[in-house]
């Protein structure tokens, strides 16, 4: 017995530690972000507190001329920033969403095993990539591609920006989605097959219903990503400070803008702030994603399921 | 509240609810042959899972396929809507009839399948709601008339013995329900494709036996106006809902009779075997 | 299960053979007695009836339980069905010969020391081995023959119409023992029932080995 009670006395003694040094290590991990937000707060906040520009002016004012130094007296309106951060996403959006579709229902529905083993990695292989890689081979090879074919007056463009973000957010919402149709279960497809459905109508109706959460939550997770790249879509897409006029001209984007000024604008100045009021905006729009998808998901199950 | 006599003799209360009678059930009446089915053989791969097969299925009866696990009533009640088309590298040879017209050949797959529907082992409600889900097959054969789908849903819904408990619910989701009301829904969402027969593959094998013993007395009612054909590997089930049974092993069919007889008096000595539990 | 059910079909099966043992045993001793005029041998059989009763009312427990119980099919089935009705018919044919054996003792009682009426023991030996048969038939499985049966019961009915001839002529002759012959015609009746039972039991054997149920 006795051996017996130590043996018992020592688990529990490693539960406890065990339990102590993960809620450790997980509550350490959790600070990070909210020191992060919290550092943003106290910089961010700047441009309304120290130099006294309205919130209407940063996020409509399309005046750009922030005074570098710590007087300030200039025009902190991230407009263009934001708008161009929009359009770009949109655009990339839009080119990636009907191939990420395609590529995900090929891959679940319609490839035989050996083709979803070669096609499935080699996708997963995309998101390895690393930005910079992206941004040179868009620069050296897409750029000149588009301005054979169209007006290009700078070579750098809102378009060719897209493209190279649709690319890069291709294999998030194309792995996503396929994961969300996979996991359709079989029983369904087959009940609807027994109702006389097409493969196509089954896949319309019943498949692709069933994996919207899913799909939606590979769309958000996409469009974050393309929110948050800096360093690709600076090395094309010209970072002129206007406003995205046409798609074949230069524009800028909160990334862009944080990426290029960051360094150079002076330490406390007004510009600074204004950056820094561009990165807390950046990170809140990122939460602003995750919130989405909960809620997306929420919605996505009809009242009365078990979830 | 009019009481009726069952089968079984003993009554049972009904509520005022009519059970109207399906406008497009089989043409053909009791006595005529719905499905025929000869020298079927059927191969996975090389494994020769289904060895010439042949049977005649007559019309408002019930059938059971009984027999050990892996002995091939699945599979050979999945050919006969051709859901076996679905599994990669499956094969078959012979003559599989189904109102006269082979099945492979000279009836198309989408018509076979709304006149052949099929019930699961696992309740399969999709993930819509109760309404959504009856009016599916409906709505791929081109009603979308709101007014019709109505109708239909609730037709085939009484039919199915749920219209009271789903009546004031059809917009909630499906899965809201237990597992005996879902395998009913699925049932309801078969008869509104209007179909002649009803595969019905192990049915009541996740359920409870009160709601076993609801879906056995619907198949029963149903066996009037339907044709069913049921895998069972409770031969009590067979027993009691059954006109004829079929007994299968390792592929083949070893006899197919009618219930009392094969249950009474089987002629061949493997059949008696496993009904008298001595093997399997 | 199975071994629950094999055991208990198994259990049955012994007691329906001890069963008919003790019967064949009722049915040699009442002739013993009835021949010999041992009052004291006709008594026993008279109380050993009960024993038989006990038994039959045990196979019958055992029957009705298995059916019950184990869902019960084909050969199985028909043993179990079968059995029931061969049980009644076999306590029937204990109560006769118990029955015989207590017309025995009131004849005998009267001390009018009649002697066997002639062709009895031959009707009796027909009966006795048509119950001898059907057990045989019922215990080892063997085939019943039904033909066989048949012509035994035509020949017991026969002696039967015979023996009632000549014990009418008997009390017409002696009128002063007309109650003793009115005992032997009881006896004579419940010989001819015993038959008509051993006929009845084979029937049940040709539904257990046909599924034909013939009345």
């Amino acid at each position: 017995m006795n051996q017996l009670q130590k043996a018992i006395a020592k688990a529990h003694r490693n539960d406890r530690t065990a339990k102590i040094l993960i809620t450790a290590c997980g509550v350490c991990m959790a600070l990070v972000p909210i020191l992060i937000g919290l550092f943003l707060f106290y910089r961010g906040t700047d441009t309304f507190t120290l130099f006294h520009h309205s919130l209407t002016e940063f996020l409509f004012s399309g005046e750009w001329n922030p005074g570098d130094t710590a007087e300030g007296g200039g025009k902190v309106g991230a407009a263009m920033f934001i708008t161009g951060s929009l359009a770009v996403c949109l655009l990339s959006l839009i080119l990636t969403l009907p191939f990420s579709m395609a590529a995900a229902i090929f891959m679940t529905e319609i490839a035989t095993p050996k083709a979803r083993r070669l096609l499935q990695p080699a996708i997963e292989l995309f998101t390895g990539i690393p930005s910079v890689v992206y941004g040179f081979v868009g620069l050296t090879v897409l750029i000149p591609f588009l301005k054979s074919i169209f007006p290009m007056p700078f070579s750098f463009s809102l378009l060719a920006a897209g493209i190279v973000l649709a690319i890069m957010i291709f294999p998030t919402i194309t792995t996503m989605s396929a994961d969300a149709l996979a996991a359709v279960p079989k029983s369904w497809r087959e009940a609807s097959y027994g109702l006389g459905a097409t493969r196509w109508e089954t896949i319309a109706h019943v498949v692709i219903p069933a994996a919207k959460g899913g799909i939606a939550t590979g769309i958000i997770l996409g469009l974050a990503r393309a929110m948050g790249e800096a360093l690709a879509v600076a090395m094309v897409i010209g970072q002129m400070k206007v406003f995205p006029k046409s798609l074949f001209l230069p524009a800028s984007t909160l990334t862009t803008a944080i990426s290029a000024d960051m360094g150079g604008a002076m330490e406390g100045g007004e510009y600074n702030a204004g950056l820094w009021t561009m990165a807390l905006l950046l990170f809140l729009l990122s939460f602003a994603f995750i919130f989405l998808i909960h809620y997306i998901n929420d919605l996505s199950t009809l009242k009365g399921e078990k979830k | 509240m009019a009481l009726t006599t069952t089968t079984y003799g003993y009554t049972k209360e009904h509520s005022g609810e009519a059970r109207p009678v399906s406008a497009d059930a089989a043409a053909a009446d009791s006595g005529s042959l719905t499905f025929e089915i000869k020298h079927m053989d059927l191969f996975y791969g090389d494994h020769h899972a289904l060895k010439d097969v042949s049977m005649d299925v007559r019309t408002h009866e019930i059938t059971a396929l009984i027999g050990p696990s892996g002995c091939g009533k699945s599979t050979f009640l999945k050919s006969l809507n051709r859901m076996n088309d679905l599994v990669e590298n499956c094969r078959i040879t012979g003559d599989i009839r189904f109102e006269g017209k082979d099945i492979f050949r000279e009836v198309d797959l989408l018509a076979l399948r709304t006149r052949v529907g099929m019930v699961f082992q696992q309740p399969t409600p999709f993930p819509k709601s109760i309404f959504e889900n009856v009016a599916y097959g409906p709505r791929l054969q081109g009603i979308s008339n709101k007014g019709q789908l109505s109708e239909i849903v609730e037709q085939s819904l009484r039919q199915a013995a749920c219209w009271d408990e789903m009546k004031d619910r059809l917009n909630q989701s499906a899965l809201g329900l237990s597992g005996g009301q879902q395998q009913r829904l699925c049932i309801a969402r078969t008869l509104a494709a209007r179909p002649s027969v009803i595969l019905m593959d192990e049915p009541t094998s996740a359920l409870d036996p009160i709601s076993t013993q609801k879906i056995e007395d619907l198949a029963l009612e149903l066996k009037e106006k339907y044709t069913i054909i049921i895998v069972t590997h409770n031969m009590q089930q067979a027993k009691r809902i059954s006109d004829k049974t079929a007994f299968f092993l390792l592929g083949e069919l070893i006899e197919f009779d009618d219930t009392v007889k094969m249950f009474t008096d089987p002629s061949n000595p493997k059949t008696e075997e496993y009904i008298t539990g001595r093997f399997g | 299960m199975l071994e629950n059910y094999e055991k208990a079909m198994g259990e049955l099966h012994d007691r329906m053979s001890v069963l008919s043992m003790k019967l064949e045993k009722a049915m040699e001793d009442t002739w013993y007695a009835l021949e010999n005029k041992d009052l004291a041998l006709a008594d026993k059989v008279y109380r050993g009836d009960q024993d038989i009763n006990d038994l039959v009312r045990e196979c019958m427990q055992k029957d009705l339980s298995i059916s019950m119980l184990h869902d019960p099919v084909a050969r199985d089935w028909r043993y179990l069905m079968a059995t029931m009705k061969i049980l009644s018919d076999m306590e029937r044919i204990g109560d006769h010969c118990a029955d015989i054996c207590h017309y025995l003792i009131r004849m005998e009682n009267r001390h009018h020391n009649l002697p066997l009426l002639p062709g009895l023991k031959e009707m009796y030996g027909v009966m006795s081995s048509m119950v001898s048969d059907v057990l045989t038939f019922y215990n080892n499985q063997e085939k019943t023959d039904v033909e066989l049966m048949k012509d035994k019961d035509d020949i017991v009915d026969l002696a039967f119409d015979n023996l009632m001839e000549e014990i009418s002529k008997q009390i017409a002759e002696h009128p002063e023992y007309a109650r003793d012959y009115m005992s032997y015609v009881l006896i004579v009746k419940y010989v001819e029932r015993m038959a008509d039972h051993a006929s009845n039991i084979a029937d049940c054997i040709i539904y257990r080995d046909t599924s034909r149920i013939i009345v």
